[in-house]
Protein backbone atom coordinates (compact mmCIF):
# COMPACT_ATOMS: atom_id res chain seq x y z
CA UNK A 1 0.00 0.00 0.00
CA UNK A 2 3.01 2.16 0.63
CA UNK A 3 4.14 2.21 -2.93
CA UNK A 4 0.91 1.96 -4.87
CA UNK A 5 -0.63 5.39 -2.49
CA UNK A 6 1.35 8.13 -3.85
CA UNK A 7 1.29 6.42 -7.73
CA UNK A 8 -2.55 6.40 -6.88
CA UNK A 9 -2.25 10.62 -5.72
CA UNK A 10 -0.37 11.55 -8.69
CA UNK A 11 -2.99 9.72 -11.03
CA UNK A 12 -5.93 11.48 -9.35
CA UNK A 13 -4.31 14.79 -9.28
CA UNK A 14 -3.77 14.48 -12.70
CA UNK A 15 -6.67 13.12 -13.77
CA UNK A 16 -8.48 15.76 -11.93
CA UNK A 17 -6.71 18.18 -13.74
CA UNK A 18 -7.56 17.20 -16.94
CA UNK A 19 -11.05 16.92 -16.14
CA UNK A 20 -11.99 20.29 -16.43
CA UNK A 21 -10.54 19.94 -20.12
CA UNK A 22 -12.40 17.25 -20.93
CA UNK A 23 -15.64 18.64 -19.80
CA UNK A 24 -15.09 22.03 -21.85
CA UNK A 25 -14.28 20.13 -25.04
CA UNK A 26 -17.86 17.80 -24.63
CA UNK A 27 -20.30 18.79 -27.01
CA UNK A 28 -23.41 21.18 -25.92
CA UNK A 29 -26.71 19.43 -25.06
CA UNK A 30 -29.22 19.51 -27.14
CA UNK A 31 -32.66 20.87 -25.73
CA UNK A 32 -35.27 23.09 -28.02
CA UNK A 33 -35.83 26.34 -26.98
CA UNK A 34 -32.94 26.53 -23.98
CA UNK A 35 -31.01 29.26 -23.73
CA UNK A 36 -27.29 29.35 -23.87
CA UNK A 37 -26.77 29.57 -20.23
CA UNK A 38 -28.83 26.91 -19.74
CA UNK A 39 -26.50 24.60 -22.13
CA UNK A 40 -23.43 25.75 -19.97
CA UNK A 41 -24.92 24.55 -17.09
CA UNK A 42 -25.21 21.48 -17.54
CA UNK A 43 -21.65 21.02 -17.31
CA UNK A 44 -22.06 20.66 -13.83
CA UNK A 45 -23.38 17.18 -14.81
CA UNK A 46 -20.00 16.04 -15.35
CA UNK A 47 -19.38 16.73 -11.50
CA UNK A 48 -22.67 16.21 -10.07
CA UNK A 49 -23.37 12.77 -11.70
CA UNK A 50 -20.01 11.23 -10.30
CA UNK A 51 -20.12 12.43 -6.78
CA UNK A 52 -23.14 11.12 -6.55
CA UNK A 53 -22.57 7.65 -7.74
CA UNK A 54 -19.75 7.93 -5.02
CA UNK A 55 -21.81 8.74 -2.62
CA UNK A 56 -24.35 5.85 -2.99
CA UNK A 57 -21.10 3.29 -3.20
CA UNK A 58 -19.85 5.16 0.17
CA UNK A 59 -23.17 4.32 1.70
CA UNK A 60 -22.96 0.78 0.47
CA UNK A 61 -19.72 0.29 1.67
CA UNK A 62 -20.49 1.79 5.05
CA UNK A 63 -23.32 0.07 5.50
CA UNK A 64 -21.92 -3.43 4.77
CA UNK A 65 -19.38 -3.18 7.16
CA UNK A 66 -21.67 -1.69 9.54
CA UNK A 67 -23.19 -4.86 9.53
CA UNK A 68 -20.30 -6.90 9.74
CA UNK A 69 -18.81 -4.98 12.71
CA UNK A 70 -22.84 -5.64 14.13
CA UNK A 71 -23.20 -9.10 13.56
CA UNK A 72 -19.23 -10.92 13.62
CA UNK A 73 -17.96 -7.66 16.13
CA UNK A 74 -14.63 -7.06 13.96
CA UNK A 75 -13.21 -4.11 14.71
CA UNK A 76 -11.58 -3.79 10.94
CA UNK A 77 -15.15 -3.63 9.98
CA UNK A 78 -16.03 -0.73 11.96
CA UNK A 79 -12.81 1.66 10.92
CA UNK A 80 -13.93 1.11 7.23
CA UNK A 81 -17.50 2.07 8.42
CA UNK A 82 -16.68 4.98 10.04
CA UNK A 83 -14.24 6.48 7.24
CA UNK A 84 -17.04 5.64 4.50
CA UNK A 85 -19.91 7.05 6.34
CA UNK A 86 -17.68 10.42 6.69
CA UNK A 87 -17.21 10.10 2.71
CA UNK A 88 -20.96 9.63 2.51
CA UNK A 89 -21.29 13.08 3.65
CA UNK A 90 -18.56 14.30 1.96
CA UNK A 91 -19.82 13.79 -1.51
CA UNK A 92 -23.06 14.26 -0.58
CA UNK A 93 -22.92 17.71 0.72
CA UNK A 94 -21.01 18.22 -3.30
CA UNK A 95 -24.69 16.60 -4.41
CA UNK A 96 -26.62 19.06 -2.51
CA UNK A 97 -24.59 22.19 -3.65
CA UNK A 98 -23.65 21.24 -7.04
CA UNK A 99 -27.06 20.44 -7.59
CA UNK A 100 -29.30 23.61 -7.03
CA UNK A 101 -26.39 25.21 -8.68
CA UNK A 102 -27.48 23.70 -11.95
CA UNK A 103 -30.92 23.51 -10.68
CA UNK A 104 -30.71 27.56 -11.10
CA UNK A 105 -30.59 28.25 -14.48
CA UNK A 106 -32.03 24.87 -15.65
CA UNK A 107 -35.25 24.57 -13.42
CA UNK A 108 -35.25 28.50 -12.39
CA UNK A 109 -35.34 27.43 -8.77
CA UNK A 110 -32.09 26.54 -6.18
CA UNK A 111 -34.39 23.63 -5.02
CA UNK A 112 -37.35 21.27 -5.01
CA UNK A 113 -39.47 19.11 -2.45
CA UNK A 114 -39.38 16.52 -5.04
CA UNK A 115 -39.05 12.58 -4.37
CA UNK A 116 -35.24 12.85 -5.80
CA UNK A 117 -33.89 15.86 -3.85
CA UNK A 118 -35.88 15.39 -0.20
CA UNK A 119 -35.21 11.68 -0.22
CA UNK A 120 -31.00 12.48 -1.00
CA UNK A 121 -31.21 15.21 1.63
CA UNK A 122 -32.56 12.66 4.29
CA UNK A 123 -29.86 10.03 3.57
CA UNK A 124 -27.39 12.52 3.97
CA UNK A 125 -28.74 13.84 7.38
CA UNK A 126 -28.79 9.82 8.33
CA UNK A 127 -24.99 9.90 7.62
CA UNK A 128 -24.36 13.38 9.56
CA UNK A 129 -25.74 11.98 12.72
CA UNK A 130 -24.11 8.57 12.17
CA UNK A 131 -21.18 11.12 12.93
CA UNK A 132 -22.35 13.31 15.80
CA UNK A 133 -23.22 9.48 17.21
CA UNK A 134 -19.83 8.51 17.15
CA UNK A 135 -18.51 11.66 18.03
CA UNK A 136 -20.62 12.44 21.00
CA UNK A 137 -22.54 9.45 21.78
CA UNK A 138 -19.52 7.73 24.62
CA UNK A 139 -19.22 3.92 25.09
CA UNK A 140 -21.20 2.06 23.05
CA UNK A 141 -21.36 4.61 20.12
CA UNK A 142 -19.89 2.15 18.04
CA UNK A 143 -22.87 -0.30 17.72
CA UNK A 144 -25.82 2.36 17.98
CA UNK A 145 -23.99 4.49 14.95
CA UNK A 146 -23.61 0.98 13.12
CA UNK A 147 -27.44 -0.07 13.22
CA UNK A 148 -27.73 4.04 12.05
CA UNK A 149 -25.78 3.33 9.13
CA UNK A 150 -27.63 -0.07 8.07
CA UNK A 151 -30.75 2.39 7.89
CA UNK A 152 -29.12 4.24 6.11
CA UNK A 153 -27.76 2.29 3.44
CA UNK A 154 -31.22 0.79 3.27
CA UNK A 155 -32.40 3.95 1.61
CA UNK A 156 -29.99 4.34 -1.70
CA UNK A 157 -32.63 2.06 -3.94
CA UNK A 158 -35.09 4.16 -2.58
CA UNK A 159 -33.72 7.64 -3.55
CA UNK A 160 -31.95 5.97 -6.46
CA UNK A 161 -35.76 4.73 -8.09
CA UNK A 162 -37.50 7.63 -7.01
CA UNK A 163 -37.22 9.78 -9.80
CA UNK A 164 -38.91 6.99 -11.71
CA UNK A 165 -41.35 6.20 -9.70
CA UNK A 166 -42.64 9.88 -8.80
CA UNK A 167 -43.09 12.33 -10.95
CA UNK A 168 -40.08 14.69 -10.40
CA UNK A 169 -38.50 17.88 -12.05
CA UNK A 170 -35.11 15.63 -11.82
CA UNK A 171 -34.00 13.92 -15.16
CA UNK A 172 -34.65 10.29 -14.58
CA UNK A 173 -32.38 7.35 -14.59
CA UNK A 174 -32.49 6.67 -17.98
CA UNK A 175 -29.96 10.07 -18.97
CA UNK A 176 -26.81 8.34 -18.18
CA UNK A 177 -27.13 4.67 -20.22
CA UNK A 178 -28.97 7.20 -23.19
CA UNK A 179 -26.27 9.58 -22.92
CA UNK A 180 -24.58 11.33 -26.27
CA UNK A 181 -21.95 9.62 -27.64
CA UNK A 182 -19.69 12.70 -27.63
CA UNK A 183 -20.69 13.43 -23.93
CA UNK A 184 -19.46 9.80 -22.79
CA UNK A 185 -15.65 9.72 -22.68
CA UNK A 186 -15.87 12.96 -20.38
CA UNK A 187 -18.64 11.68 -18.45
CA UNK A 188 -16.62 8.07 -17.95
CA UNK A 189 -13.25 9.78 -17.56
CA UNK A 190 -14.86 12.36 -14.40
CA UNK A 191 -16.64 9.15 -12.77
CA UNK A 192 -13.20 6.73 -12.74
CA UNK A 193 -11.27 10.14 -11.85
CA UNK A 194 -13.93 10.20 -8.76
CA UNK A 195 -14.05 6.32 -8.08
CA UNK A 196 -9.94 6.44 -7.85
CA UNK A 197 -10.15 9.55 -5.26
CA UNK A 198 -12.36 7.92 -3.07
CA UNK A 199 -11.19 4.69 -2.77
CA UNK A 200 -7.19 6.89 -2.07
CA UNK A 201 -9.43 8.60 0.82
CA UNK A 202 -10.98 5.84 2.19
CA UNK A 203 -7.96 3.99 2.76
CA UNK A 204 -6.34 7.19 3.95
CA UNK A 205 -9.35 7.72 6.64
CA UNK A 206 -9.68 4.23 7.18
CA UNK A 207 -5.77 4.51 8.10
CA UNK A 208 -6.79 7.35 10.50
CA UNK A 209 -9.27 4.98 12.33
CA UNK A 210 -6.42 2.33 13.03
CA UNK A 211 -4.26 4.68 14.16
CA UNK A 212 -6.83 6.15 16.53
CA UNK A 213 -8.31 2.60 17.99
CA UNK A 214 -4.08 1.46 18.51
CA UNK A 215 -3.77 5.07 20.66
CA UNK A 216 -6.43 3.64 22.67
CA UNK A 217 -4.79 0.61 23.37
CA UNK A 218 -1.53 2.65 24.17
CA UNK A 219 -3.55 4.58 26.51
CA UNK A 220 -5.11 1.43 28.31
CA UNK A 221 -1.79 -0.22 28.60
CA UNK A 222 -0.38 3.21 29.90
CA UNK A 223 -3.22 3.28 32.64
CA UNK A 224 -2.77 -0.45 33.35
CA UNK A 225 0.56 0.33 34.31
CA UNK B 1 5.35 11.56 8.04
CA UNK B 2 5.31 9.71 4.48
CA UNK B 3 1.66 10.34 4.49
CA UNK B 4 1.63 14.14 5.86
CA UNK B 5 4.33 14.82 2.96
CA UNK B 6 1.94 13.15 0.11
CA UNK B 7 -0.86 15.13 1.88
CA UNK B 8 0.66 18.57 1.28
CA UNK B 9 1.85 17.60 -2.34
CA UNK B 10 -2.00 16.65 -3.04
CA UNK B 11 -3.16 19.91 -1.18
CA UNK B 12 -0.68 22.16 -3.23
CA UNK B 13 -1.46 20.59 -6.45
CA UNK B 14 -5.06 20.95 -6.24
CA UNK B 15 -4.69 24.53 -5.33
CA UNK B 16 -2.80 25.14 -8.40
CA UNK B 17 -4.72 22.85 -10.39
CA UNK B 18 -8.13 24.61 -8.75
CA UNK B 19 -7.00 27.88 -10.14
CA UNK B 20 -6.20 26.30 -14.49
CA UNK B 21 -9.74 24.92 -13.82
CA UNK B 22 -11.51 28.30 -13.03
CA UNK B 23 -9.55 29.63 -15.99
CA UNK B 24 -10.43 27.26 -18.42
CA UNK B 25 -14.18 28.06 -17.31
CA UNK B 26 -14.06 31.38 -17.15
CA UNK B 27 -13.17 31.17 -21.18
CA UNK B 28 -16.66 30.52 -21.77
CA UNK B 29 -18.44 33.35 -23.29
CA UNK B 30 -20.79 35.26 -21.61
CA UNK B 31 -24.62 34.39 -22.28
CA UNK B 32 -25.90 37.19 -24.43
CA UNK B 33 -27.71 39.90 -22.38
CA UNK B 34 -31.84 38.82 -21.77
CA UNK B 35 -34.87 40.52 -23.72
CA UNK B 36 -38.01 42.02 -22.18
CA UNK B 37 -38.11 42.87 -18.86
CA UNK B 38 -40.71 40.70 -16.83
CA UNK B 39 -42.98 41.88 -14.60
CA UNK B 40 -42.43 43.17 -11.30
CA UNK B 41 -45.21 41.24 -9.19
CA UNK B 42 -44.54 38.38 -7.02
CA UNK B 43 -43.98 34.85 -8.21
CA UNK B 44 -46.39 32.30 -7.13
CA UNK B 45 -46.06 29.81 -9.92
CA UNK B 46 -43.40 28.41 -12.20
CA UNK B 47 -42.54 30.61 -15.45
CA UNK B 48 -39.82 30.24 -17.64
CA UNK B 49 -36.71 31.71 -16.68
CA UNK B 50 -36.39 33.90 -20.00
CA UNK B 51 -39.32 35.79 -18.75
CA UNK B 52 -37.51 36.88 -15.39
CA UNK B 53 -36.51 40.22 -15.17
CA UNK B 54 -32.45 40.30 -16.05
CA UNK B 55 -31.47 40.86 -12.11
CA UNK B 56 -33.00 37.57 -11.53
CA UNK B 57 -31.38 35.86 -14.09
CA UNK B 58 -27.86 34.14 -12.43
CA UNK B 59 -24.94 34.47 -15.69
CA UNK B 60 -24.33 30.34 -16.20
CA UNK B 61 -20.86 30.91 -16.12
CA UNK B 62 -20.71 32.03 -12.95
CA UNK B 63 -23.17 28.75 -11.34
CA UNK B 64 -20.39 26.39 -13.37
CA UNK B 65 -17.41 28.39 -11.64
CA UNK B 66 -19.09 28.08 -8.33
CA UNK B 67 -19.99 24.40 -8.42
CA UNK B 68 -16.16 23.58 -9.60
CA UNK B 69 -14.78 25.45 -7.20
CA UNK B 70 -16.86 24.02 -4.42
CA UNK B 71 -16.12 20.60 -5.39
CA UNK B 72 -12.44 21.29 -5.57
CA UNK B 73 -12.17 23.75 -2.35
CA UNK B 74 -14.26 20.48 -0.06
CA UNK B 75 -11.99 18.48 -1.36
CA UNK B 76 -8.71 20.58 -0.56
CA UNK B 77 -9.97 21.50 3.15
CA UNK B 78 -11.30 17.43 3.84
CA UNK B 79 -7.92 16.22 2.85
CA UNK B 80 -6.32 19.47 5.37
CA UNK B 81 -8.71 18.12 7.91
CA UNK B 82 -7.49 14.32 7.32
CA UNK B 83 -3.18 16.00 7.29
CA UNK B 84 -4.44 17.38 10.37
CA UNK B 85 -5.39 14.34 12.64
CA UNK B 86 -3.05 12.28 11.26
CA UNK B 87 -0.45 14.17 12.61
CA UNK B 88 -2.36 14.85 16.00
CA UNK B 89 -2.70 10.91 16.56
CA UNK B 90 1.06 10.39 15.33
CA UNK B 91 1.73 12.51 17.77
CA UNK B 92 0.26 10.98 20.64
CA UNK B 93 1.05 7.58 19.75
CA UNK B 94 4.81 8.29 19.81
CA UNK B 95 3.89 10.14 23.32
CA UNK B 96 2.47 7.29 24.43
CA UNK B 97 4.93 4.33 23.02
CA UNK B 98 7.97 6.89 25.04
CA UNK B 99 5.63 7.03 28.05
CA UNK B 100 5.30 3.37 28.16
CA UNK B 101 8.88 2.66 27.32
CA UNK B 102 9.78 4.91 30.42
CA UNK B 103 8.15 2.72 32.73
CA UNK B 104 9.66 -0.28 31.41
Amino acid sequence: MNRVYPVGVVLAVLMFAAAPYLVMAAPDMQVQGATPGVLLSYKIFFYHVPSAMVMFLAAFICGIASAIYLFRARPGADHIAAAAAELVVLFGLIVLVTGPLWARKAWGVWWQWDARLTSTLLMWMIFVAYLLVRRFGGPGAEKLSAAMAVFGTANVPFVYVSVNIWRTLHPATSVVPTLDPGMRPAFWFCVVSFMLLFGLLLALRTRLEQRRAHVEQLYLLADED
Amino acid sequence: MRHARTIMLVLVAFTALAASASLAAAAQPPPPASGQAAAQEPQDQFVPVKTLPAQEQLPAPTLVMAAYGFVWAVLLVYLWTIWRRLMKVEREMLDLSARLGEKR
